[in-house]
């Protein structure tokens, strides 16, 4: 862990990516040091707007006849 | 494919004696959502989807029971994508990372951040819907992929690496590069908007928050 960014590490504690004890030790280090703070503030707002603003893209409906006609036969799928 | 063209299943329990469509079907959603992302395109994505499924099926019998079914569909669509999908759309080479991000720094050297003081926490209020799909579509595949996988489908690291086939230590390199790249293409919309223009970027974005504040309480 001492070879990564603090970028890096805040982005592992995010991603609930540390083990148990490491997680712990930088949940403290964010407590005491304004900078590691600001920076896992700020990776997870840019977290947050990749995953609330990239809206999913739901199925087409024909899409779900196209694949049940190609397992079960055409004549299944009407 | 011809969507009428079907296969025969040898045992339509399914070769572990539970049905394919139960199991399967409902990871079309993210599936379809994945598709989608990766070919850029409605149409290819629903051909990608279809061919996912297809594999699947026919190779029902290798799933093991009570593993990840989901990252074993996502793991078949990675391959039918890389194979063969992406070899028949055609498509130029795509830049090399470093190529890309020298681009990207480069333009944000001179002219974006200069004399402003940490913007980055205010312009990432300002990002539009539009701009993230826009980045998100800009990167180049490698990346865009961990970040498919791991932010918006909420993989592992571990489950994302078995579903690309590369060690744990490349998935994150590749999302920690990969999230970099998308940061700086935000910055850079945000300054093709105007939120962000040397000097007074930020006083402007505070101008611009404050008068929409004011819309909405009036």
């Amino acid at each position: 862990m001492q070879d990564k960014s603090l970028r890096e590490l805040a982005f592992l504690f995010l991603d609930n990516e540390m083990d148990s004890d490491t997680k712990v030790s930088f949940r403290a280090r964010i407590e005491c040091c304004s900078e590691t703070q600001r920076e896992t503030q700020y990776c997870l707002q840019l977290l947050t707007v990749v995953r609330e603003r990239c809206p999913r893209q739901p199925a087409p409906a024909k899409l779900r006849r196209r694949i049940l006609a190609v397992i079960q036969g055409p004549d299944d799928s009407n | 494919m011809n969507a009428t063209q079907s296969i025969t299943p040898s045992d339509p329990g399914g070769p572990l004696g539970w049905d394919f469509e139960t199991a399967a079907l409902p990871y079309l959603d993210p599936l379809y959502n994945m598709a989608y992302r990766l070919t850029r395109n409605a149409d290819d994505g629903q051909d990608l989807v279809q061919e996912t499924y297809l594999k699947a099926y026919r190779h029902f019998d290798k799933f093991e029971k009570g593993t990840n079914l989901k990252a074993w569909l996502f793991k078949i669509m990675k391959n039918t994508f890389i194979n063969g999908y992406r070899k028949r759309q055609n498509r130029p080479p795509e830049s090399a990372f470093s190529d890309i991000e020298d681009a990207f720094e480069s333009s944000l050297r001179e002219d974006v951040l200069q004399g402003v003081k940490n913007p980055e926490q205010q312009v990432l209020d300002t990002v539009l819907d539009g701009d993230v799909q826009r980045a998100l579509d800009e990167l180049p595949t490698e990346y865009r992929m961990v970040i498919l996988l791991v932010d918006l489908e909420g993989f592992s690291y571990k489950e994302a690496a078995a579903i690309i086939d590369i060690p744990v230590g490349t998935v994150m390199s590749r999302l920690y590069r990969g999230r970099r790249l998308l940061e700086q293409a935000l910055l850079v919309y945000a300054r093709k908007q105007g939120y962000l223009r040397g000097d007074d970027a930020p006083h402007k974005m505070r101008t611009d928050k404050r008068r929409k504040s004011r819309e909405t309480t009036s």
